[in-house]
């Protein structure tokens, strides 16, 4: 889902950009209200998380592959803004490092797996929570919140079409349109990486809930 | 250190030494196609796609590290990015430290 240089008009990712700049603005004022000497571990840790998770690319049918994001553990622990932010910062180094991702869209990959993602898992956690059993809100949650990513970023590629056509007829920036890009990225993130990102944030928010109860016990905080 | 930090920090590193499985991975994320990709995929490259370049030349492009085997470009990868969250991380939280 990291969109390279190239593939989206500047009709797109400038008024992203115009967008995100302020959302980004209080994600950092809201993870420097969050962080301190306590959360400060779990913040980064899961952080430095959210980066190496996405390295492991999981291949699926028709030849491509995709990751999790790690949004819903941040989203669940510190709320989506702070998510929001750290997966921001993932991002900004994946581009700026990496090249994984252009730095020219980077506001559109920052809405959808910083934002949209955050505050959607963060909501159906919300939503959920104590209704059904523990393990499924998690899973539904990091699910969730991929699969709104995943319906951004088809968005973003298949409106291009329509934004840019050279002398010839060929469109300038991503080729395909909403009906191969719906069902190829959502698709594929409802049924593949959705159900990874759903897992990844049971065992995680299960290994977190284990480690803190540990702590609790033997030093009898509470 | 803390136990919580110790098992984070566990956690972290185990993942690192774990992250060579994502080269299982043969083809790109849908959409992300090289200029190469795209033309064999449709017959020709669409012209911002050919010609826009990156604003900022990457300095681990696809964490291939030229020289070096696609599993320790990826170990080295995988460090250096967590290296980084930390750093920025620990910048930000000093920074809270000093406007307080």
């Amino acid at each position: 889902m990291h969109i390279p240089d190239g593939f989206i008009s500047p009709s797109t990712y400038l008024p992203a950009t115009v967008a995100a700049i302020p959302l980004l603005m209080i994600a950092f004022k809201k993870t420097k209200e969050a962080i301190n000497d306590e959360s400060f571990a779990f913040l980064s840790s899961l952080t430095a998380f959210s980066f190496v998770i996405m390295m492991f690319n999981i291949p699926i049918p028709g030849g491509t592959s995709g990751h999790a994001i790690g949004a819903a553990i941040l989203a669940i622990m510190f709320g989506p803004w702070v998510a929001a932010f750290c997966i921001s910062l993932t991002l900004f180094i994946q581009a700026l490092v990496f090249g994984d991702g252009g730095l020219s869209v980077f506001a559109i990959n920052s809405l959808a797996m910083g934002f949209v993602a955050s505050f959607a898992a963060f909501y159906v956690h919300k939503l959920l929570n104590n209704r059904l059993n523990n393990s499924i809100v998690l899973f539904l949650s990091g699910w969730s919140g991929i699969v709104a990513a995943s319906f951004v970023v088809a968005v973003a590629l298949g409106i291009q079409p329509l934004l840019g056509v050279d002398s010839v007829g060929h469109p300038i920036y991503f080729p395909f349109g909403l009906n191969v890009t719906i069902p190829a990225v959502v698709g594929s993130h409802v049924l593949f990486f959705g159900v990874v990102e759903g897992f990844a944030t049971m065992l995680v928010m299960k290994f977190i809930a284990k480690i803190s109860n540990q702590r609790t016990n033997k030093e009898v905080v509470i | 250190m803390s136990q919580n930090k110790k098992y984070l920090l566990a956690f972290i590193l185990v993942l690192i030494i774990l992250t060579p499985l994502g080269l299982v991975a043969q083809g790109p994320a849908w959409g992300e196609w090289s200029v190469e990709e795209i033309r064999a995929m449709i017959g020709f490259v669409p012209q911002s796609i050919e010609n826009t370049k990156p604003l900022i030349g990457a300095i681990i492009p696809d964490y291939e590290i030229s020289g070096l085997s696609p599993i320790a470009s990826t170990w080295i990868s995988a460090v250096v990015g967590a290296l980084l969250v930390f750093a920025v991380m620990v910048g930000i939280k000093k920074s809270v430290k000093r406007e307080s």
